[in-house]
């Protein structure tokens, strides 16, 4: 029998933008390929912007098909939370949008 | 500063937009009712200031925004293109290109003045109004559902639709749904692509041109669908133009894929009619900018290329080894094709040079309080772009003159049987390798015995001289010279026309003037299309091997020996009945090497002048690589550049104007002696 996969923290901070988003990108492709937890830190991201939240998208679309449990550590940043927010992935009120608890860890 | 600056970038990006807003601002004084150059005046400055204020340029934003709320209402109808609205709006063109080119230097005291005009033709609460402001009171909110998806490679031309997104919510009550299905898995993800398209039912009680207005700047690569979902107000002119889009569909249909034709949605109506706007951004979209000097270091090499064959040619002209001669056949076929693909990347349509000339011709016409209407035609025609950037100035000075001593006052124009309205006319057409650049006016034509008495006065030619029209013409462009009674703000001061000739004679051109009496004056620039390379003929004279630019040759005969052996000292041929003075340019140019027994006259033609040139040999025609010579040799007569030929030599190249003005000189000192 294999040894389990471990689980892993993916820590993103600073700007998260379309100049870092092919780094973020490979980061999550190998913690995706060697982890069987994933939980991305990105509380202290200052700038986030749509390459950024494809990536994520991308990854999970990826993670639910592979097993991997990712999850986004809570609370998120508010750099993050405002993108999500201008970017119609999550809603304050009203109806919540598709997928908006792998934003908000809230189910 | 680099080409890559985005200062710089924006600077070149606001001067093309400054063109195209001056266009449709004297197209929309013409035609206030056309909706297009309204459109495009109001597109010009919302870019202008939206790029402006990203870039920095927050002084020329801040201005623009004043122009561009007051052609937010022309465009609601709630303004009115008037004369005296279109020349507050030219006068702040020009102050936004001091704002954006020199914004040191920039009057406030004059943009403020623009503006206080400006405010006192749309009302002082028009001016604060910004852009895109409410509708009437009492207009009921309308709501929309808002389809995007930008052009996948959006985000890496720095569009954030987080922006537009913004901007959509700034109009009213948005919901936003981000359409993910399209994002791909992390394996066959490009990271940098734009995968998510939106969804946004927005209420508000703005027009739907405003929602179009939020992605003006990306409308001809976005894939857009405004649908109404509710009743849209009545007055709103756009939904009118388009009932099927507005009508109230039921249930959104689904977003079409990424890839889809893009004729087969539905996009923003005004956008998507205005056909030629739209056929230009997508051209835009096909090109890329290059510094011009890139273009000028290629065509360098093209013409170190073609040097090198020639060298080539000349090397294996004795070889009988069959391959290298059909390789070097290749390599001319080719160097041949990588001639003409560049010089066909340097050429421009003169449009973009007669273009400038509407501005001047309104502004003098008003200043000279004439009634003058600019034409057009051939604006299609291409030339190289150096010689477009240097035809400015002399096009300038011609149509001036033409505006201020050509045409008549209104009353004169009538008196004589004139329509009141006095006529410029610009044309521009290919005659073989040259193009043919006219500029003509329905005015009372030049004044030859004026001229004359000022030849005569300034002793340019002798007393009661017979000269031909054309020579008397070509006297206007004598530096001081002016016939112009009055000297004004416009013309009359005597420069300007001689600059003309000189600037013309530095781009091998020749100038033609036609004048009838009442009728009006007609000047012809015959222009090479490239500065960089022409067909030559090689001619030798001693040992010295010389270019003859080939436009200019009209015919090769053999120099009768009983000429040579009777008449040594005549100077002149007869060609079919017609007395062609020559050249010996043994002469000329001080050979003393022993003639060739049979030498042959080549000649050659300016305006309706024609000259022998007296040659040794007549060598054959030449792909002549133009090379400036150098500053030491710059004020040489009768040479215009040189070139290099496949033996390594240098070969002078005859200035026509001045050989031909030689030849003339000659013939005057004769008939005079």
């Amino acid at each position: 029998m294999s040894d389990p996969k471990p689980q892993t923290t993916l820590v993103c901070d600073g700007p998260a933008t379309i100049a870092s988003v092919e780094a973020v990108c490979n980061r999550l492709r190998e913690a995706l390929q060697t982890a069987s937890a994933i939980e991305v830190d990105c509380s202290s991201v200052t700038e986030v912007d749509v390459c950024f939240l494809q990536a994520l998208l991308s990854a999970r679309m990826v993670a639910g098909r592979c097993g991997v449990d990712l999850r986004m550590r809570q609370p998120i940043a508010r750099a993050l939370r405002d993108a999500l927010e201008r970017g119609g992935l999550i809603a304050e009120r009203g109806n919540p949008r598709p997928g908006q608890d792998f934003w908000t860890g809230k189910v | 500063m680099t080409a890559g600056d985005p200062g710089h970038i924006f600077r070149e990006e606001a001067a093309e937009l400054l063109v195209d807003l001056e266009t449709a601002l004297l197209h929309l004084e013409q035609n206030p009712a056309d909706r297009e150059p309204l459109d495009t005046a109001f597109r010009a400055l919302h870019t202008i200031k939206g790029s402006g204020s990203m870039f920095g340029f927050e002084a020329a934003a801040s201005f623009t925004h004043h122009l561009e709320s007051a052609f937010d209402r022309m465009r609601k109808g709630e303004l009115t293109a008037t004369p005296a609205m279109i020349g507050i709006a030219l006068a702040a063109k020009d102050h936004i290109r001091t704002l954006i080119d020199d914004p040191a230097n920039a009057d406030t005291a004059i943009g403020d003045g623009i503006l206080d005009r400006l405010a006192q033709q749309s009302g002082s609460a028009a001016v604060a109004d910004s852009i895109g402001g409410l509708q009437e009171d009492g207009d009921a909110p309308a709501t929309w559902r808002v389809r995007f998806r930008l052009a996948p490679d959006a985000l890496e031309r720095g569009t954030n639709p987080l922006l537009l997104l913004d901007e959509l919510r700034g109009l009213g009550d948005a919901e936003i749904v981000a359409l993910t299905d399209d994002v791909p898995p992390l394996e066959e993800l490009e990271p940098t692509r734009c995968h998510i398209a939106w969804e946004v039912t927005l209420t508000t009680a703005h027009p739907r041109s405003t929602i179009e207005d939020v992605f003006i700047f990306v409308i001809d690569e976005t894939e857009l669908t405004i649908e109404a979902v509710s009743a849209a107000p009545v007055s709103d002119a756009c939904a009118a133009e388009e009932p099927a889009t507005v009508s109230g569909l039921p249930a959104p249909a689904p977003l079409e894929p990424s890839d889809a034709p893009p004729q087969a949605r539905p996009a923003a109506p005004s956008k998507a009619d205005a056909g030629p706007e739209k056929g230009k951004a997508q051209q835009a979209a096909n090109s890329i900018r290059v510094p011009a000097e890139r273009l000028d270091d290629l065509m360098d090499q093209v013409g170190e290329l073609v040097i090198a064959h020639a060298r080539l040619k000349q090397l294996i002209s004795d070889s009988v080894d069959l391959q290298i001669k059909s390789v070097t056949e290749e390599i001319e076929r080719l160097s041949n094709g990588l001639r003409d693909i560049t010089m066909g990347i340097r050429m421009v349509p003169v449009e973009s040079l007669f273009g400038r000339f509407r501005r001047l011709v309104r502004d003098l016409s008003q200043e000279l309080g004439k009634d003058v209407v600019l034409t057009m035609s051939g604006e299609e025609t291409e030339l190289d772009k150096t010689m477009i950037e240097r035809l400015n100035d002399p096009l300038v000075h011609i149509i001036r003159n033409s505006l201020d001593h050509g045409l008549e006052p209104a009353a004169d124009r009538v008196a004589a049987g004139k329509p009141p309205q006095g006529r410029i006319h610009l044309s521009a057409r290919h005659a073989g390798t040259r193009v043919l650049m006219t500029i003509r006016d329905d005015g009372r034509g030049l004044d030859r015995e004026r001229i004359r008495a000022k030849a005569e006065e300034h002793d340019l030619i002798p007393p009661g001289a017979k000269l031909s029209d054309a020579e008397l013409f070509q006297l206007i462009f004598h530096p001081g010279f002016s016939t112009a009674r009055t000297l004004t703000s416009v013309s009359g001061r005597g420069i300007g026309m001689d600059v003309v000739k000189r600037t013309v004679d530095g781009l091998r051109g020749t100038i033609d003037i036609s004048s009838t009496p009442g009728g009006g004056t007609e000047i012809t620039l015959g222009l090479p299309l490239t500065l960089a390379i022409i067909d030559g003929l090689l001619v030798r004279v001693g040992q010295g091997r010389y270019v003859i630019p080939l436009f200019a040759v009209e015919e090769c005969v053999e120099l009768p020996s009983d000429i040579e052996r009777r008449h040594a000292n005549r100077n002149f041929l007869n060609i079919r009945g017609a007395l062609v003075p020559f050249l010996r340019l043994r002469d000329s140019f001080g050979v003393r090497h022993p003639p060739d027994p049979y030498q042959k006259i080549v000649i050659i033609s300016s305006g309706d002048k024609r000259i022998g040139l007296v040659v040794d040999q007549v060598l054959g025609d030449h792909q002549t690589v133009i090379k400036s010579m150098s500053k030491l040799h710059a004020d040489v007569a009768n040479f215009s550049g040189a070139t290099i030929l496949g033996d390594g030599s240098v070969a002078l190249i005859l200035d026509i104007g001045q050989i031909v003005a030689a030849g003339q000189n000659q013939e005057q000192r004769r008939e005079a002696s």
